[in-house]
């Protein structure tokens, strides 16, 4: 397309850039989905939510240390301290939801664990909005700015801080699955929980490390997205939320390395996918266009491609 | 013709309509929904202008969650088609500028309602429960979205006003008592219309769908084809909503069709009573007439003499306070209680009982016998007959 | 108009590696009750998967009469007159009795008219001529059509549910089950269900009947009963019969013919008294050594 390149190079390097950060989140947040999915068979719809309070007590927990007086090695620490503060929230919430909203729907008619998701992602969002009143709160704006790079090829610190955190999170995710007795355990009930039980895998506990190993991921996402936005309200879970989903679908449903890879695929979709379309004479699509790109993506996977890219065969009826 | 010998004719049988509607307790709402305008102010009456609005969009989407077992998620999308339909046709504000009659802009609106729904419907009907619930959700926003983007079809966030009053033959709908009799009236004829569907050839197709769509199928039902029935039936009664919304309302905009409205007639639905037509009634009362009572000035004037509960609390957390010190601040002023609740937390309670009916009592709060059975499992020894035929 | 006949002619049914049904050939007397029996696993239930639509039969050939039905789809099966009982029953659980065979009888309902089909003449009301649209348009008049039916309710469509609802009665009746038309389903006990899924199956006015161990899980006397019933239905309904069956007793006391599968092809067929003494028979069910008097393979 001899049209892409009107804008310069440097530019299409930036989106690129910009389509690795968003997508790291995603790609985070994705994990989470395609988890429970795999080991049961049901969309953790309030997985947003677990996401959003993993950033709130990231936030917590930086305001606690000094906000935006931290200066120096103390900006290290704090986030640090962030990142498990937030694990620890996001992994309770996930715990919590599992034992009292999913759990004892493990056998009712699909509708009921599907409602009560959309009950507990409800209660969540505006439990957060109205304690805070529906303002945004800020994370401080204390990682430092600046950038690497060969010439106008350049990276943010904090851009290459996200996609760092972000890889390797996930290469310790995948090494746990590849590589425990936990993980073989959680691939041998996403295959089959019937058979998983009869070899002595305590299904229900598999089932909670999957929970907790998603929440993990969706908290450092949480924190991850709040030092680069810095906005975070009660309600940043859905679009994100929505959108990992997508990517979970699109790189196949219940696989890890399909998460990861629809991640990326969707956050560079979304940022180039746009700046592509504006290419157009005539075009000028403002940023709500990229979540009508995502949407339509969700749908368009969902009617033609529910396999997904890489992923394993889903069921056309329940 | 098959060998099976047709039953000679027994003329003395009659058709059995199922028993749901006893006489006593429809005869008594009847009553009192015709007589409460008499003594109701007309606050009172907006407020239930919404509850029977509500209760029509509950009963619509019912035949789509509750009869046939489609968890649509995007059921705002029908709503919004039909209110601006009306409002772009009608209204003299409207970048369409075609000025309609209303009487001619309200059947076109229900048209395209019905039109949306066949299309929404037709892809996404072979998907299951999880991915039908995200879709029909996705549809819903991008809907929204559409509405707020292209500013040349619906005026964008900016919205479209001055949606004039229809008259019925020479008799203007204005005041909020007027809009009451048509909403409730309109929902009285869904709920008839609605029930008949559901005691009929139909409905039974619907359950077995719902029960076991394989058998369904091996029993010549066109699954698809009914399926597709109660998608398109849910969105023409939605689409009847949007219409008398935006002629109550004289303005609609973007904002009023966002995911909170497919939210709240799910939630009457579901925790009144999934399929059945009591069931959304209280859902209505519950989910959309509570909150805006609590906005009341008479529930402010009526709270306000709770006040001294709230002083007492206040005591006692003070004490508290100095014990353990914690930001737990202190109770607003008891009048106020009811427009704290009314708002954004009534979504907090929503989410909450969302989620505790479907663990405790997944039939809701008026089952149908039928949802009942099939949530809660009765004790296999009990052979009870149940009353009510087909 | 009686039974169907069916033919199968050299039919194949492969899974990816797994040759379920190899060259089947057979053929069902129309009006006849035709037994169906074989080791576990011989094939038996993907036979009848592949004559009821369920799967596509992958060579071969299926005749219901004059009419080729291999690799029709089931809703199509289903119009021609094929109909069908579950090994593991397949009640619609949560629906009354009378329901359940309402159900069956869907098609039938005259509400708003009949597919035309070759069991059926074409009617001559408007409804009836909405069958005659292609594909889409037909689907939308005649959905449209049987809404405006229920919602108006005109005498007729009133009428109509008060025929389907006697004539459910009816069918409830010839299966014993007569008081017991508003239990729901999943209350009444086994024995009752197999026979509402017998009603349910009657209901669809079937011309060929697939019951797929009607007897399972019952008792010497509950067989005979079914038994009873099985034979009574075919007398009253001319309708032709295929069961597949493990009760020896029952399949050698009702069946006019009889086919073994075993391992997915065809080893014997015959009437029952040559079937038993077939030496090919004894050795699929009890293994080569019995016929020596040797110790037993898997039971049937």
């Amino acid at each position: 397309m001899p049209v892409v390149f009107l804008a310069s190079a440097t530019f299409w390097w930036d989106q690129f850039i910009n389509g690795l950060t968003t997508g790291s989140i995603y790609a985070l947040i994705a994990l989470g989905y395609t988890m429970v999915y795999g080991v049961l068979q049901m969309i953790n719809f309030a997985h947003g939510e677990v996401f959003m309070l993993g950033s709130f007590a990231g936030f917590g927990v930086m305001s606690v240390m000094g906000g935006d007086d931290l200066s120096g090695a103390m900006i290290a620490v704090a986030i640090f301290a962030a990142l498990i503060g937030a694990m620890a929230a996001s992994m309770a919430t996930s715990l919590a939801l599992e034992r009292f909203a999913y759990r004892p729907l493990r056998n009712a008619p699909r509708l009921a664990p599907l409602i009560s998701a959309i009950g507990a992602s409800i209660f969540l969002q505006y439990l957060v909005l109205e304690q805070t009143e529906a303002r945004a709160k800020f994370y401080p704006g204390v990682f430092p700015t600046g950038s690497i790079g060969i010439g106008d090829f350049d990276i943010r610190y904090i851009q290459l801080f996200l996609i760092g955190a972000s890889l390797t999170m996930m290469a310790l995710l995948f090494a746990v699955v590849q590589r425990t007795r936990t993980g073989r355990a959680i691939r041998a009930v996403a295959e089959n929980p019937g058979n998983a039980a009869l070899m002595g895998i305590n299904v229900n506990r598999t089932i909670v490390i999957v929970f907790l190993l998603g929440a993990a991921m969706a908290g450092v996402a949480g924190v991850l997205y709040g030092l680069f936005f810095q906005a975070i309200r009660g309600s940043m879970g859905f679009l994100p939320g929505i959108k990992a989903f997508t990517a979970a679908v699109l790189g196949g449903i219940g696989s890890i390395p399909g998460a990861v890879a629809g991640g990326y695929t969707l956050g560079l979709a979304e940022t180039l996918g746009r700046e592509m379309l504006n290419e157009l004479p005539g075009v000028d699509l403002g940023n709500e266009w990229r979540d009508v790109i995502a949407f339509s993506l969700l749908v368009l996977i969902l009617l033609f491609r529910p396999t997904g890219i890489f992923g394993e065969k889903v069921s056309h009826r329940a | 013709m098959p060998s099976l010998r047709l039953p000679r004719r027994n003329a003395r049988s009659a058709p059995r309509g199922r028993l749901s509607w006893a006489p006593w307790p429809t005869a008594l709402l009847l009553a009192a929904a015709i007589a409460v305008p008499s003594f109701a102010n007309t606050a009172w009456m907006g407020m239930l202008f919404f509850v029977a609005l509500y209760v029509g969009l509950g009963l619509g989407l019912n035949v789509v969650v509750g009869f046939a077992g489609l968890l649509d998620l995007g059921y705002v999308a029908f709503f919004a088609t039909g209110a601006y339909s009306v409002a772009l046709l009608t209204s003299p504000a409207s970048p369409l500028d075609m000025q309609l009659h209303f009487w001619a802009a309200a059947p076109i609106g229900l048209l395209l309602a019905l039109v949306v729904g066949v299309l929404l419907g037709l892809p996404v009907l072979p998907l299951r429960g999880d991915y039908l619930a995200i879709v029909t959700l996705g549809f819903g926003e991008i809907i929204r979205l559409f509405l707020v983007n292209q500013r040349d079809i619906t005026n964008g966030s900016s919205g479209v006003s001055a949606i004039g009053d229809p008259s019925f033959f020479g008799w203007v709908v204005s005041s909020n008592t007027d809009w009451y009799y048509v909403a409730f009236s309109v929902a009285v004829i869904v709920a008839v219309l609605t029930a008949r569907l559901r005691d009929s050839r139909v409905g039974r197709a619907w359950e077995a769908i719902r029960e076991d769509e394989d058998v369904a199928g091996a029993m010549g039902i066109n699954t698809t084809k009914y399926k597709l029935m109660a998608f398109a039936i849910g969105a023409l009664i939605g689409g009847l909503g949007g219409v008398l919304y935006a002629a109550f309302i004289g303005f609609v905009s973007p904002a009023a069709f966002s995911l909170q409205v497919s939210i709240d007639v799910l939630s009457i639905v579901v925790i009144g009573g999934m399929g059945s037509t009591w069931g959304v009634i209280v859902g209505s009362f519950v989910i959309i007439g509570i909150p805006r009572i609590l906005l009341f000035s008479e529930t402010a004037d009526f709270l306000a003499r709770f006040e001294w509960l709230r002083n007492g609390i206040n005591n006692i957390l003070g004490g508290l306070d100095a014990i353990v010190p914690a930001a737990i601040g202190e109770l607003p002023p008891a009048e106020d209680w009811g427009a704290e609740l009314g708002d954004d937390t009534r979504f907090v309670i929503f989410g909450a009982l969302l989620v505790a009916i479907m663990v405790l009592r997944p039939s809701g709060i008026i089952p149908s016998r039928r949802r009942q059975l099939e949530f809660e499992h009765p004790p296999e020894a009990e052979l009870s007959p149940v009353e009510g035929v087909a | 108009m009686a039974g169907a006949a069916l033919e199968a002619r050299a039919l194949g049914m492969r899974f990816a590696g797994l040759n379920a049904l190899t060259d089947v050939s057979l053929v069902v007397a129309a009006g006849s009750i035709h037994g169906l029996i074989g080791p576990n696993g011989a094939g038996k239930t993907t036979l009848f998967n592949c004559v009821t639509g369920f799967y596509r039969p992958t060579s071969g050939e299926l005749w219901l009469d004059d009419h080729r039905i291999d690799g029709l789809q089931q809703h199509e099966m289903s119009a021609l007159g094929i109909s069908r009982t579950f090994q593991n029953i397949r009640l619609f659980s949560n629906m009354t009795a009378l329901e359940n065979v309402l159900v069956g009888g869907h098609s039938h309902h005259r509400i708003a008219g009949n597919a035309p089909s070759p069991v059926r003449p074409s009617g001559r009301r408007l409804v009836d001529m909405l069958h005659h649209l292609p594909g889409a348009p037909r689907v939308a008049a005649t959905a449209a059509a049987e809404v405006g039916a229920v919602i108006v309710r005109p005498p007729r469509v009133a009428r109509a549910e008060r025929e389907a609802i006697e004539g459910a009665r009816r069918l409830l009746g010839s299966v014993g089950l007569s008081g017991r038309e508003n239990f729901i389903a999943r209350n009444l006990p086994y024995g009752d269900q197999r026979r509402l899924e017998l009603a349910r199956a009657l209901a669809t006015r079937p011309r060929l009947l697939l019951l797929d161990e009607p007897t399972a899980g019952m008792n010497p006397q509950e067989s005979a009963s079914m038994v009873a019933l099985i034979r009574r239905i075919r007398d009253e309904f001319a309708t032709t019969i295929v069961l597949i069956e493990h009760q020896m007793r029952v399949i050698m006391g009702v069946c006019e013919q009889i086919t073994v599968l075993d391992y997915g092809r065809k080893i014997s067929e015959g009437t029952p008294a040559e079937v038993q003494k077939d030496p090919q028979v004894i050795e699929a069910y009890l293994g080569t050594r019995a016929i020596h008097g040797g110790e037993q393979r898997d039971a049937p």
